[in-house]
């Protein structure tokens, strides 16, 4: 039976429901911690990095910082640990898998990020290359268990994070074909039941996963070893991986799945897509819906307009009522198409919204009924009227509705003055005139 | 504004609007309130066009009910139609007789006559 990608990750950090009420209770206790505890493990944190390597003090000094990070380790089924292998392969649920495990079992993981060495040797990383592709970290990995003295290798082949809760991701197969025998073990993320924080949400960052765990009480790590698993004589590495994977599953008690590491990033992605969906109004099905409807009524007017209306009104009626009454504010008056009925075969003209709700005419460009009035009063040597382009700009629109009356009464007194002026220009222009004050 | 290619080119034409108490279900009135020489506009400056006519005004029946004043048209509509107006005046139903004459038999004439409107109402002096 399959399990939905749905299931398969935590999507929001917090709990709903009355457990809620606890959370609040606890933040300001958990802020406290949370900044005790960032400033002890950053003290901890530089003395262990300052200590030599693989002495036992340092081991005591991160044992302890982890402890006060509330990372706690438990182990189970001890009998079946292997301390012979050198590949060890666990499900992935937060960042600090490999650390939770390096402190019983030591081990490095590759390093996916690009950290300076001492920093990544703390933390258990080593860079086998992984950002260079498959073959080099193969190769790398290879080299590096061909080490004397090296530590096991930890991998997780989910090659994800998931909640742990529900079912494994599908087992990659490049973990299995370095080595015939793994060390398998499964994970389990504890946190107090009162105060269910996710330990790591879809598409979160490792820094938030860990404030939130130094913001939570405990944070307890479960390693259930299930023990060597050998890869069979005539058994191919899916078949094996495959093995692991329901060894892993049955003794976290989850199920499997075969969604990949691929499936995962596909599915945030669409996450994201619809979550900018959300943000954005227009974008939103609905609206479209309710678009198209309204664009059966008033062909000739834009999709975008009317979504533009819509994210308002959220109401077709209403959006038809303020497209007939000339109510929806027009950013680009030249893009507005002209209803058919306006359409007549002489000028062609646009009306432009005013503040004050007194529309004042505009004109466009026609050039081809210009030409039949240049029979003009031309009497200077300015370009003839009907050729020359009007220079002023006719929009006297204003820029806001005034709240007073007055202020309205001003804005439209001054943007009257302003089209007569405008206009007087255009026909002195046009005409060629000669005027005191204006042109000479 | 007088539309761009037509002897009211430039001329910006003030005009009132009044609107009945029953508005939309009635129409508004329309008068300009300078000067205006055109065969739809009556000499009193009150405009004669059909969008402002409720369906059933016009006995004659020149102008079909989807021209007439309906609740749904809007004051931008009208002004549309008025430009439309201006720049193609309609000699079937003038309100205007003497315009409505001149726009037929002396087009030079007519133009003249607007070419002296638009200058008034700009405050140019006219030949």
């Amino acid at each position: 039976m399959t399990v939905p990608i749905e299931a398969m990750y935590s999507r929001s950090r917090f709990p709903s429901g009355p457990i809620l009420l606890f959370l609040l209770l606890y933040t300001p206790i958990g802020i406290i911690i949370f900044l005790l505890r960032l400033f002890i493990s950053l003290q901890l944190f530089l003395a262990a990095s300052v200590l030599p390597h693989n002495t036992i003090i340092r081991r005591i000094v991160l044992r302890v910082l982890y402890s006060i990070m509330g990372l706690v380790v438990r182990e189970e089924a001890l009998e079946n640990r292997d301390n012979s292998c050198r590949i060890i392969t666990t499900n992935h649920i937060t960042p600090f898998d490999h650390l939770a495990v390096s402190i019983v079992l030591p081990c490095v993981t590759p390093s996916v990020y690009d950290l300076p060495g001492a920093l990544s040797t703390l933390l258990c990383y080593r860079d086998l290359g992984v950002t260079q592709g498959r073959e080099v970290l193969r190769a790398s990995a290879r080299i590096f268990l061909n080490e004397r003295n090296s530590p096991p290798l930890l991998l997780h082949p989910e090659g994800a994070t998931t909640s742990g809760n529900l079912a494994l991701m599908k087992y990659g197969t490049w973990a299995f074909e370095l080595n015939g025998s793994v060390l398998v073990a499964g994970l389990h993320v504890w946190r107090l039941p009162l105060l269910p924080v996710a330990p790591s949400v879809l598409g979160a960052s490792w820094a938030a996963d860990l404030c939130f765990m130094l913001f939570s009480p405990v944070t307890l790590f479960t390693i259930r070893y299930i023990g060597k698993l050998e890869r069979g004589e005539s058994e191919t590495v899916e078949e094996f991986a495959g093995r692991v994977q329901i060894a892993t599953a049955v003794a976290l008690g989850v199920k499997t799945s075969n969604h990949t590491v691929a499936d995962k990033v596909e599915y945030m992605k669409r996450l994201a897509r619809e979550a900018a969906a959300a943000a954005n109004p227009m974008l939103n099905p609905e609206v479209h819906r309710m678009a198209q409807q309204v664009q059966e009524v008033l062909p000739h007017i834009s999709l975008e307009q009317i979504k533009r209306d819509l994210v308002h009104t959220q109401n077709v009626d209403l959006t038809i009522t303020n497209f007939l009454e000339g109510n929806v504010p027009e950013p680009t008056p030249e893009s507005r198409p002209m209803t058919p009925s306006q359409a007549h075969p002489g000028p062609s003209v646009q009306l432009l919204e005013t503040g004050s709700s007194t529309p004042v005419i505009n004109q466009s460009q026609s050039p081809s009924h210009i030409s039949n009035i240049s029979k003009t009063t031309s009497k200077c040597d300015s370009p003839p009227g009907g050729i020359s382009k009007p220079s002023v700009a006719l929009s006297t629109a204003a820029k806001s509705f005034g709240k007073s009356a007055s202020e309205r009464m001003t804005s439209f007194e001054s943007r009257k003055a302003q089209l007569i002026e405008n206009a007087r220009r255009k026909y002195i222009e046009k005409h060629g005139l000669q005027v005191p004050g204006y042109n000479c | 504004m007088g539309p761009e290619g037509t002897c009211f080119e430039c001329g910006v034409f003030p005009a009132k609007l009044i609107f009945p108490p029953d508005y939309p279900l009635s129409p508004p009135k329309m008068q300009f309130t300078c000067e205006m020489f055109h065969p739809n506009i009556y000499s009193d400056g009150r405009v004669c066009i059909s969008i402002l006519h409720a369906p059933g005004d016009d006995p004659m029946g020149y102008e079909t009910s989807a021209e007439r004043w309906s609740p749904v048209q809007s004051v931008e509509k009208i002004l549309l139609s008025v430009v439309s107006m201006l720049a193609e005046p309609n000699d079937e139903s003038s309100a205007n007789v003497d315009a409505a004459k001149m726009w037929r038999d002396d087009r030079e004439q007519f133009n003249k006559i607007a070419e002296r409107l638009v200058r008034k109402t700009l405050n140019l002096p006219y030949p």
